[in-house]
C-alpha cells in the first residue's frame, strides 16, 4: 500500500517537473534571446565584432538557466501530493502520504481510501502538459529576428570585421616581436643598457600595433617597427645581432607584403564577384577596394572605390575601379619600401620636422629604367636595382645595357612616411631661420619690427639659432618628377609602347 | 476498531443531523456546527436575533442526543448559586448537616439562555463548568455528567441592561455561531409547523455513551503536517504583532486568537471530517469551521469598528492571505 502511494507521488512529482521546466525554459530562453536580440542589433550600428558569439553564449546560458530553474521550483513529494489533492480529492493522497509507514487502524482505512483515489487518478488527465503557445511565438519571432540581423552586413559590422583582423595581425606581429625580445635577452654580445634600449622601442612598437584600427594604421605601425629595426641593426657592434635584426626586419617587410598581396587578391576577387552580383557582392567588394586602398595609401584606387559606390556601382565606375586596382596591383606592393629612403622615414617618425635628406635608396629600383639613362651620371651612391615597376627616380648612373640590366642610383624620396605617430615636438626648435644660400650665419633674432625711418634693425641674440635649412638635392626632386610621371603613364590606357616612349621622354630629363 | 464500527458512527451522527433538521427548519449549516461541538466536547454560544429559533434548536438538540437537558434563563438578577447549586441545611438524624442541592448546570446540555443578560459575577460562575467540567461549592469539587456542553444564546441588538462576556469566557466557547434570518421558502415551512396543529416528533439517536465513543474516535483522526500548518498558520496570521500578519490584521486586529482557536479548529475539522464520512482532516475542513472558531476571539481595534469591518471580513481576509500550498 506504503509502495503504490509513494510510487504514484513520485509520478505526479515527475509530471509536474516536466511543465515546471517547459515554463522555466521558455521564460528563461525569451529573457535570453530578448538580450541576444538587443546585442545583434546594438552590432548593426554599433562595431561590436564578438555581439554574436556572446549573444550565442546568453542564448545557451538562458537555456540551462531555465531547465535548472524548473527543477529547482519542482515541488517535493508532499506538495506533489496537495497538487495533486488539489484535483478535488480532500488532502486524501497527502494524508497517505503522510501516514507512509504507519499501520494503526485508522491510517490504514485513510490509505485504502486513498488508494481507492489514486486508482482511479490519471496523472495525464489531471496534469495536461501546456506548451505556453504565446512564449513560443515570442520565442520563434525573437529567433528570427536575431537570425535576420546577424545575417544583415552593415557598416558597423564591415568596421567590427576589419578591426578584428587588424586586432588579429596585431597579435601576430606582437608575438613575433615577443620571439625577437626573447632573443635579444638571450644574447650575451648586447650590453644592458642596448637591451633596455630596444626593449623600450619594442614596448613601444607593440603598444603602437596595439592601438591600429585600421589596415593602414597597423601598416603604418608595422613599417615604423621594421625601420626602427634596422635602426637598431645599424646602431649594435655585434654582427650576430645585426644579422638577426636585419632578419627580422626583413621577415617584417615580408610578411607586410604577403598580407598586402592576400588583401589585393581578395579584392580582385570581390571586383570580379560584384561585376554581375548583388548588390551585397558590390557593397564587399567596395569595403575591399577601400581597405586595400588604406592599406596601400592609394589615393587613386580610394577615389575610385568611393566613386563606384557613389554612382550606385555604375559599369562606368566599375571600369575605373578596375582600372585603378590593376594600377595598384602593378605597382602598389611594392611600392613604399622602393622608394623609401631610411632617413626620410625615420625623420617623419621622429618628428624633424619631416624634411627629408639625402638618403639612400635602399630598394630604389625601376626595372623599366634600365639602360635608358646609360649616359646619366649618377650623383648618389648607386645602389643594385632590382624588382618591377619601382616609384624611386634615380638618375641612371651606371652602365646600363640595352638588354635592362644596369646600376641606377636611388634617390629614394622619402614620401609617404610617418604617421599620425610622429612626435615632432622633442627635436624641435624655436625660430629656426633658414638662410637661402646655406652659408651657415651667426646666430640672429630677427624681429621683423620696423624703424622710424622705414629700415630695419638686425640684432645678434645667442637666443635662437640659424641652421643651413634643407639642400635637396637636384636628382632628388627630379626622381620624383619623373616617378609621377612613371605613375601617371602607368595608371593611364595608353598603349605599351606609347607608355615606353614617354616614359623614356621623363627618363631623359636631366 | 474497523471500518464498520467506525461507518456506524458516522451513520449515527447523520442520522442525528437529519433528526434535528426536522424540527429545525432551514439553519443547516448552524445544525451542523453545534453537531461538531457535541463531537469536539465543546460549548457553543449561539448568537442572533429574538425569535430565530435559538433556543428551540438546543432543545430539539436535547432531544435528538437523549441526555439530559437543563435551561437557565439568565436575568440581571441571577446569582451564581442559582446556576451551580447551593448547600442546604437540612436535619439528618436529629442534626443540622449541609447537603450540596445541584444547581441546574447538573445536566449534560445546559441551555444558558441569553447568556449576556447576567452579571459578570453569575456568568463567571460558569467558567469553570464549561473549563474543567467541575462546580466546586465551598470545599468541595463536583465533578459534572459526561458528556457536558454549555450551548449558550445572545441578542446582539439590545444593549440595555445586558452585560457583554468578557474575553476569558469567551474563548471558553469552542464556536460562535451567527443565527441567520431563514430564506423565504423556510420562513413558510416554520409556518406551516408552528401555526397548524401539525407536530414534529423528534425521536432520539444517540445517547451520551456514543458521543464519548464517537469523540474518542474522533481524537485518532490522522490530520497531515500540511493541514495542520494551514490551521496553524490561520491562528497565527490573527496576531498583529508577528512579522508574517497580513495587512488586514495589522490594522484592525488588537489582539489575536488565543492556542484555545488552535485547538478548536484542529479537533472541530476533525469532526467535520469524520461527519463527511472522511479518515482524514482537508483544507476544507479548517476553512468550514475557522470562522465561527476564531470570530469570537479576534479584538478588534477602534479603527475596525469605524470602518465598519467585523471579525468575519478580518477571518476572510486572513484566509486569502494563507495559502494551502
Amino acid at each position: 500500500m506504503d509502495k503504490s502511494i509513494k510510487r504514484f507521488v513520485c509520478r505526479v512529482r515527475n509530471r509536474i517537473r516536466e511543465q515546471s521546466i517547459i515554463d522555466y525554459l521558455t521564460k528563461s530562453a525569451g529573457v535570453g534571446m530578448l538580450i541576444a536580440v538587443f546585442l545583434s542589433l546594438l552590432a548593426l550600428v554599433v562595431p561590436f565584432y564578438e555581439a554574436v558569439f556572446v549573444a550565442a553564449i546568453v542564448i545557451v546560458l538562458s537555456f540551462f538557466t531555465g531547465i535548472l530553474l524548473g527543477m529547482k521550483k519542482t515541488p517535493n513529494s508532499m506538495q506533489a501530493a496537495l497538487y495533486a489533492d488539489a484535483k478535488g480529492h480532500h488532502e486524501k493522497i497527502s494524508t497517505a502520504f503522510y501516514l507512509v509507514g504507519k499501520e494503526d487502524a485508522f491510517s490504514s482505512l485513510q490509505k485504502k481510501d486513498a488508494l481507492y483515489v489514486i486508482d482511479n487518478f490519471s496523472i495525464r488527465k489531471e496534469f495536461p502538459i501546456r506548451f505556453p503557445v504565446k512564449s513560443f511565438i515570442f520565442l520563434v519571432t525573437l529567433s528570427i529576428v536575431f537570425v535576420i540581423s546577424n545575417m544583415t552586413l552593415t557598416p558597423a559590422k564591415r568596421l567590427a570585421n576589419m578591426r578584428h583582423e587588424v586586432s588579429k595581425e596585431a597579435k601576430e606581429e606582437i608575438a613575433e616581436l615577443e620571439k625577437i625580445e626573447k632573443e635579444l635577452r638571450n644574447m650575451d654580445e648586447l650590453s644592458q643598457s642596448e637591451v633596455d634600449e630596444m626593449q623600450k622601442q619594442l614596448e613601444q612598437a607593440k603598444k603602437e600595433l596595439k592601438e591600429a584600427q585600421s589596415h593602414g594604421e597597423l601598416k603604418k605601425a608595422q613599417e615604423r617597427i621594421v625601420q626602427k629595426i634596422e635602426k637598431a641593426s645599424e646602431n649594435v657592434k655585434s654582427k650576430t645581432v645585426q644579422e638577426m635584426l636585419a632578419n627580422a626586419a626583413e621577415e617584417g617587410k615580408e610578411r607586410q607584403m604577403e598580407k598586402e598581396a592576400a588583401l589585393m587578391e581578395e579584392a580582385k576577387a570581390a571586383l570580379e564577384k560584384a561585376a554581375e552580383g548583388s548588390k551585397k557582392d558590390k557593397d564587399e567588394a567596395y569595403e575591399k577596394l577601400k581597405e586595400f586602398a588604406e592599406m596601400t595609401g592609394d589615393k587613386n584606387l580610394s577615389r575610385a572605390a568611393q566613386e563606384y559606390k557613389e554612382s550606385s556601382y555604375s559599369g562606368e565606375a566599375y571600369a575605373k575601379a578596375n582600372q585603378a586596382l590593376q594600377q595598384a596591383s602593378t605597382n602598389g606592393t611594392t611600392s613604399d619600401y622602393a622608394s623609401t629612403s631610411q632617413n626620410t622615414g625615420q625623420n617623419a617618425s621622429q618628428g624633424n620636422n619631416g624634411q627629408s635628406q639625402n638618403g639612400q635608396g635602399q630598394n630604389a629600383n625601376a626595372g623599366n629604367q634600365t639602360g635608358n639613362n646609360a649616359n646619366g651620371q649618377g650623383q648618389n651612391v648607386a645602389s643594385q636595382q632590382s624588382g618591377n615597376n619601382a616609384n624611386g627616380s634615380g638618375n641612371g648612373a651606371g652602365t646600363g645595357s640595352a638588354n635592362g640590366s644596369g646600376n641606377g642610383s636611388g634617390n629614394g624620396g622619402g614620401w609617404n612616411y610617418g604617421s599620425k605617430d610622429g612626435t615632432e615636438g622633442e627635436n624641435k626648435k624655436p625660430e629656426n631661420v633658414t638662410i637661402p644660400d646655406g652659408d651657415l650665419g651667426d646666430d640672429e633674432n630677427l624681429t621683423g619690427q620696423a624703424n622710424n625711418n622705414d629700415s630695419t634693425t638686425k640684432e645678434k641674440s645667442n637666443e635662437s639659432k640659424t641652421w643651413s635649412g634643407n639642400k635637396v638635392n637636384y636628382d632628388e626632386v627630379s626622381g620624383k618628377y619623373k616617378e609621377k610621371a612613371h605613375k601617371k603613364v602607368n595608371g593611364s590606357n595608353y598603349p605599351g609602347k606609347i607608355k615606353e616612349k614617354i616614359k623614356d621622354y621623363f627618363n631623359g630629363l636631366n | 476498531m474497523d471500518e464498520k464500527m467506525l461507518q456506524d458512527m458516522i451513520n449515527k451522527v447523520k442520522m442525528c443531523e437529519e433528526e434535528i433538521g426536522k424540527g429545525i427548519i432551514g439553519q443547516r449549516e448552524i445544525i451542523r456546527q453545534v453537531l461538531l461541538a457535541i463531537l469536539s466536547d465543546g460549548n457553543v454560544l449561539l448568537e442572533g436575533v429574538p425569535g430565530l429559533g435559538k433556543t428551540e434548536l438546543v432543545k430539539a438538540i436535547s432531544k435528538v442526543l437523549s441526555t439530559s437537558f437543563s435551561r437557565i434563563q439568565f436575568t440581571p438578577d441571577l446569582m451564581p448559586a442559582d446556576v451551580t447549586g447551593t448547600n442546604l441545611i437540612i436535619k439528618e438524624d436529629g442534626n443540622n448537616v449541609f447537603q450540596f442541592e445541584a444547581g441546574p448546570v447538573f445536566a449534560n446540555i445546559v441551555l444558558a439562555d441569553e447568556i449576556n443578560r447576567a452579571t459578570p459575577k453569575t456568568q463567571s460562575a460558569l467558567l469553570e463548568a464549561m473549563q474543567e467540567k467541575t462546580v466546586t461549592v465551598g470545599k468541595t469539587t463536583y465533578e459534572l455528567p459526561k458528556p457536558f456542553m454549555v450551548l449558550a444564546t445572545q441578542n446582539p441588538i439590545e444593549n440595555e441592561g445586558t452585560y457583554p462576556l468578557p474575553e476569558a469566557q469567551l474563548d471558553r466557547f469552542l464556536f460562535k455561531l451567527l443565527v441567520e434570518f431563514p430564506s423565504k421558502d423556510e420562513l413558510k415551512e416554520i409556518m406551516d409547523i408552528t401555526i397548524t396543529n401539525k407536530k414534529v416528533e423528534l425521536a432520539p439517536v444517540i445517547n451520551g455513551e456514543d458521543i464519548i465513543a464517537i469523540r474518542t474516535t474522533i481524537k485518532d483522526m490522522p490530520i497531515s503536517d500540511a493541514v495542520m500548518d494551514y490551521a496553524l498558520s490561520l491562528v497565527v496570521a490573527t496576531h498583529p504583532e508577528h512579522k508574517d500578519a497580513p495587512e488586514v490584521t495589522k490594522k484592525y486586529v488588537a489582539n489575536g486568537a488565543s492556542p484555545r482557536a488552535a485547538q478548536a479548529i484542529v479537533k472541530t475539522a476533525k469532526a467535520r471530517a469524520f461527519m463527511e464520512g472522511r479518515y482524514n482532516v482537508a483544507f476544507e475542513d479548517v476553512q468550514f469551521v475557522a470562522f465561527p472558531a476564531l470570530r469570537h476571539r479576534l479584538a478588534l481595534n477602534f479603527e475596525a469598528i469605524s470602518d465598519g469591518v467585523s471579525a468575519d471580513d478580518v477571518v476572510r481576509k486572513i484566509m486569502e492571505s494563507v495559502k494551502t500550498v
